[in-house]
């Protein structure tokens, strides 16, 4: 309940939209009490009165009191409605911006899929409660109160007679309530083994042909899909016991009306009429107590919602803004001075196992000049990449400092900054639009011919020429598939356009083959004319024309030097890289004597 | 997601289509006694429903108008235990309808699920898992729910309508003229309003979904968004979408808000032009009092069945438009069956002969054109050459996963296509690049090479694969459960598990696709150790990409728009000046990177052309 209330610091604009709503709210319920009064006076009046000439106003108003409702409720649920969207609009535009501040670090710790399911369900589980949550309670309590009240007044006896089946049935609804939800989240869960079975027999088709398990995984599938049918009939079997109960208790209400009231009004204690608008107001009695268990939920569920949204929304922002941020032309003089670095314990990303937090990185010590192209390698998990994510300010050292140009980089603004640091990762993740936008991503005010240049010089220009709308083609998750060297030409394009002084090359080979490799190379080579560049790498190809190359291990400087010299000497580097160059075993020992 | 968003492509609706219909009540056929009886409980039900206002005016005229208590002591009790019937009725059907219901959903699964692994690459290559994903789910979810509720509602629904019209009539003519008044009306909002409001929301769904992809791209692309300092652009764009769908949903409201008060405004009318017209009856005896206020309870009972009619007409039609891809997917022909009768291939020395075999995979735009080769029992075979070439479809060829246009392909001379294809399938054993990983325990990932080995002879598998060192520094060890696509194995990993699998399958045959991607050396090293147990006494088929096992083939074959273009050791086809397998080991080398000559010999990914 309190993450509820801090809910409300989202709805506290529109307070006044919801006030409208509660005074329209309490307008339609009271004209929709109007119907069975009306009735009430035709059949004791007009009727058995004998006042025939009521008849027309009394039918007028029943019509008028229906339409003055009907403009309430409409009005009412417009301003609920309104009021919930904007709502989720600033939620959602609160939590797109934040998500997009927060480190590296959140996300090492927060998979993809839980922060969807927050941003998408739970924020649609706030919505509902703004929308209709607070206001249907309160209709519900106040219509149950108002028109308990009225029959009171009718006929105090009948009243309690007819409200003696409401414990009953709010205990059947709430029982209910309670037993259904179990079962749903067990046909929620199957329904998920079930697809995930599909999914991956389906996806993994060859494997399946390939070993001939077509049987094997029908009979898996026969297996989940009946556990599947099961589990939705125990959940029909508990409604089955609960729902034409909570009908039969409803029924009960109008066999007591009829069987008591009819009593009195055959004694002479109440009149006909008084009957038959009972019999009108009846049901106002009852639909308050059989939406209890879903206000209920509701509640239950916005409270969660909310503390789960809020979580994001709380999560602080690790890197942060100067005070006075300095703006810089940077020229690309890069210095790690003793640079100490370690993920929080279980974030590296390589390894999720191991708990104290070993330095990543430790006293690191490298200058790069302007325009000096400069290679680290290394085994796997030996800091080459956390050397990238310490450059580009994705995390801050412990211990040490950076400098670019002479300047701390925590002194520098970060925007202006990191649009002057070209980045070509190993995988390059296209937004699903045009693929003019996802090459101009990193400078949307570049004109269209600065864009076709840069795919020219990527060499990207003649496949997406190919494409069926050119450089209008969409790409991404939802558009055009593109090939993994496809993909990388795209990103050294989107590089160039940049311009940048210090251009970064985490791995942009590994994932292709030798043949794409060497065309990614010659665009490669257009993009580092003149740049300082950082070359990360596993291939001897992309790092042996380096001006310098260091070998980092276990997050220290092993070895460094010009690959020539390297590969002489044995170490790292050459038990690394011999075998990529044919070297391996007695022809090493030949190698390192040439 | 995903789902949601594919689905918007496929269409909503479809035309009736009767020879569909028929085959669809064929699955209602063996529960035929049971739905039956699910019909007569909910009669029984609608008439328990339907006897309220009747008895409620009869206890007004007969007993409370004249004071016969006792009568009316009666009459309630019979009320009460009428409910009573009402009440069994309705748990009773419930229990029976979700049962059978859920027996034709089992059914109608599985002959789909059954009919999809009996299809060829055809059918998978043309359609993501996704879609057929839909199918098996919500289509046939959809199709079940007008075949159970759907049908029977309409059935009861009309029964209720008749009876009511009936009921009216015979109670008083003109009365029941003036209380069918709000029929025209009602069916206006059933057939007309809501189909609008349906649309709008249609259209909402398309626009959250758009929104909610925006959302996941953004946080998946986060680092590349921080790294390029995009935040502030990508933000603008996504309050763009944000604001769009809220419009959608607020203009959605705004007819939806209509339909409650129109519904309650036409049952005011009503009711006060039944109120108006019977009260005058009333004072002129031709109606009693008990007559008027059951016409006032039947008068609220015309919106249900008209609400069903409309409901189920549009049931009708998504229920088509699944029947069609359902459908769809039933009478796709599988593309490769065993010859009924086919003797199965068992014991075989692994001898392998493509013989002047033409293949594609469009018409008329064959892959492999006229290609022979002849490979000895034994012998490891490694095919090179640039993407497209043709190389995954000779070892497409080989398991029969298709049959070649002209030409054969005979494993100790008999033609594949003579020979039991499952027998034929456990010959030849295929390790992929993409190494799938079902989730499950990394034992149950080997033991998919033969689901009779024992614990023990996994053990051994995987220590020949040199999978077992890592397997032990698992968690768990051989019972680790493995995440969905063994995200929690490396690529190196992945590849071990699956020499494994194929190594307790035992192939006579190997197939084997390498991976492309660069594995860090030490993981290498374990990967060509095992893959020379692998080979050892199999006749082999390696797609190959790194050297060291391309130097180790009996004979390397050079590919090229699908026909051998050069064939020999490794040290033969070095020596061949300007050869295209030197030019493409020098390119790996990376002795001549950059130079000219490799650009060309790559040639494009994924077979486009690049000048």
């Amino acid at each position: 309940m309190y993450s509820l209330r801090r809910v409300f610091r989202f709805v506290a604009p529109y307070r006044g939209r919801l006030y409208l709503a509660l005074v329209l709210l309490l307008a339609s319920t009271g004209l929709g009490l109007v119907g069975p009064e009306v009735q009430r006076m035709i059949v004791d009046r007009a009727i058995l009165g004998g006042e025939e000439r009521l008849l027309l106003p009394l039918a007028a108003l029943l019509v008028l009191a229906s339409l003055g409702r009907g403009i309430a409720l409409y009005f009412r649920g417009y301003l609920q409605e309104w009021v919930g969207q904007r709502v989720v609009y600033d939620l959602r535009h609160s939590l797109y911006a934040h998500l997009q501040q927060l480190s590296p670090a959140y996300y090492a710790r927060t998979y993809t899929g839980e922060i969807m399911s927050r941003v998408t369900g739970d924020v649609e589980r706030l919505r509902q409660f703004v929308t209709s949550g607070v206001v249907d309670l309160l209709n519900a309590a106040i219509t149950f109160t108002t028109v308990a009240l009225i029959l009171f007044s009718i006929n105090w006896q009948l009243t309690l007679v007819a409200l003696s089946i409401s414990p009953l049935l709010a205990y059947t609804v709430l029982r209910f309530d309670r037993t259904i939800r179990p079962a749903w989240r067990a046909i929620e869960r199957q329904a998920g083994v079930l697809s995930t079975v599909i999914q991956e027999s389906l996806a993994g088709v060859r494997v399946v042909k390939a070993f001939a398990r077509e049987g094997f995984e029908v009979d898996k599938f026969a297996k989940e899909s009946q556990n599947f049918a099961d589990t939705q009939v125990r959940a029909a079997q508990i409604w089955a016991r609960s729902f034409p109960l909570i009908d039969f208790l409803t029924a009960l209400s109008w066999v007591l009306l009829m069987g008591f009231g009819g009593r009195q009004v055959a004694l002479g204690r109440m009149s006909l009429g008084d009957l038959v608008a009972f019999n009108g107001y009846l049901w106002s009695l009852i639909w308050p107590i059989r939406n209890i268990g879903w206000l209920i939920n509701l509640f239950e569920q916005a409270g969660t919602a909310a503390e789960r949204v809020l979580e994001i929304l709380q999560t602080p922002v690790d890197i942060k803004e100067p005070h006075n941020p300095v703006r810089l032309k940077v020229k690309g003089e890069i210095c790690f001075e003793g640079v100490t670095f370690a993920y929080e314990p279980g974030l590296t990303p390589a390894d999720t196992d191991r708990s104290p937090p070993i330095p990543a990185l430790e006293n690191f010590t490298l200058t790069i000049r302007p325009g000096q192209k400069v290679a680290i390698v290394g085994p796997t998990g030996c800091g080459k990449s956390t050397v990238v994510h310490l450059l580009l300010r994705l995390y801050d050292p412990q211990s040490g400092r950076i400098t670019i140009d002479g300047v701390d980089l925590r002194e520098l603004d970060l925007t202006s900054y990191r649009r002057q640091v070209g980045v070509v990762q190993q995988e390059t993740f296209l937004f699903s639009t045009s693929i003019r936008e996802n090459i101009a991503f990193g400078r949307i005010d570049a004109s269209w011919e600065e864009i076709r240049e840069a795919a020219c010089r990527a060499q990207a220009d003649s496949f997406i020429q190919l494409l069926p709308d050119k450089y209008e083609t969409v790409v991404g998750e939802r558009g055009v598939g593109l090939s993994g060297g496809e993909r990388q030409r795209v990103a050294i394009a989107r590089a160039i356009l940049m311009d940048p002084a210090i251009l970064v090359l985490d791995d942009p080979t590994s994932s292709v083959d030798a043949e794409t490799e060497a065309e990614i190379q010659a665009a490669l080579r257009e993009l580092m004319r003149g740049r300082t560049t950082l070359i990360i790498s596993q291939r001897v190809s992309a790092v042996k024309d380096a001006d310098w190359i260091v070998v980092l291990d276990r997050g220290r400087i092993v070895q460094q030097g010009r690959h020539d010299e390297l590969i002489a000497e044995p170490g790292v580097y050459r038990r690394l890289f011999g075998p990529q160059l044919g070297l391996s075993g007695e022809r090493e020992e030949a190698a390192a004597c040439r | 997601m995903p789902v949601a968003r594919l689905e918007e492509e496929e269409r909503f609706t479809a035309e009736f289509n009767a020879a569909y219909f028929r085959r669809l009540l064929a699955y209602l056929r063996p529960h035929r006694w049971q739905l039956a009886q699910v019909f007569l409980l909910m009669l029984v039900g609608a008439l328990v429903g339907l006897a309220t206002p009747y008895l409620m005016g009869m206890a007004i005229d007969v007993y409370i108008a004249r004071g016969d208590l006792p009568g009316l002591f009666r009459l309630t009790v019979a009320y009460l235990g009428l409910n009573v019937v009402g009440w069994w009725a309705f748990a009773l059907r419930t229990r029976i309808l979700s049962v059978t219901g859920q027996r034709i959903l089992h059914t109608l699964r599985m002959d789909l699920f059954r009919h999809i692994h009996t299809l060829g690459f055809d059918f998978f290559d043309r359609r993501p898992v996704g879609k057929i994903l839909t199918r098996l789910t919500n289509d046939v979810n959809v199709l079940n729910d007008l075949l159970t509720n759907g049908l029977l509602n309409l059935l009861i629904e009309l029964f209720n309508l008749v009876t009511i019209i009936v009921l009216l009539v015979t109670l008083d003519v003109p009365l029941a003229l003036v209380s069918f008044s709000v029929i025209p009306p009602l069916l206006q909002l059933a057939f007309r309003l809501r189909p609008r409001i349906r649309d709008a929301y249609r259209r909402v769904r398309t626009r959250l979904s758009i929104l909610n992809a925006a959302l996941h791209e953004g946080v998946s692309g986060v680092r590349v968004t921080q790294i390029f300092a995009r935040q502030q652009e990508n933000l603008r764009r996504f309050d763009e979408l944000n604001r769009i769908n809220q419009e959608a949903n607020l203009s959605a409201a705004r007819l939806n808000l209509l339909f409650g008060p129109l519904v309650e405004l036409t049952g005011a009318v009503g009711t006060a032009l039944v109120l108006w017209y019977g009260a005058r009856l009333v004072a002129r005896d031709e109606i009693t009092l008990g007559v008027l206020v059951a016409f006032l309870g039947y008068l609220g009972r015309f919106w249900g069945p008209i609400s069903t009619l409309s409901n189920f007409y549009n049931q009708l039609q998504s229920a088509m438009a699944s029947a069609e891809r359902v459908f769809e997917i039933l009478d796709f022909p599988p593309q490769v069956v065993s010859r009924p009768g086919a003797p199965a291939l068992l014991q075989v020395r692994g001898e392998v002969e493509f013989d002047h075999v033409t293949f594609g995979y469009e018409p008329g735009r064959p892959v492999l054109q006229d290609f022979c080769l002849h490979v000895s029992s034994g012998e490891t075979i490694a095919l090179v050459g640039p993407t497209g070439a043709g190389k995954s479809s000779i070892i497409s060829l080989l398991s029969r996963f298709y049959d070649p246009w002209e030409g054969a392909i005979r494993i100790d001379g008999k033609d594949l296509r003579e020979v039991d294809l499952a027998s034929l399938r456990r010959l030849v054993g295929v390790v992929l690049q993409d190494n799938f990983v079902f989730s499950g325990t990394v034992l149950d990932n080997i033991r998919y090479g033969r689901l009779d080995a024992s614990r023990d002879e996994v053990i051994a598998a995987a220590r020949l694969a040199n999978a077992d060192q890592f397997i032990r520094l698992l968690p768990r060890g051989y019972d680790t459960v493995l995440a969905e696509r063994g995200a929690n194995l490396s690529l190196g990993q992945r590849q071990l598990l699956a020499f494994a699998r194929a190594l307790l399958a035992d192939p006579r045959i190997l197939v084997l696709d390498e991976a492309t991607a660069y594995i860090d050396t030490e993981t290498e090293r374990l990967i060509q150790a095992a893959l020379e147990r692998l080979l050892r006494g199999r006749t082999s088929f390696i797609v190959a990409h790194r050297l060291a096992t391309i130097r180790r083939a009996d004979r390397i074959v050079v590919i090229d728009r699908g026909r051998i273009v050069e064939m020999g050791t490794h040290e033969e086809l070095l020596s061949i000046p300007n050869g295209k397998y030197r030019t493409l080991y020098e390119t790996q080398l990376g002795t001549a990177a950059f130079g000219p000559a490799a650009v060309c010999a790559g040639g494009s990914t994924e077979g486009r052309a690049v000048s």
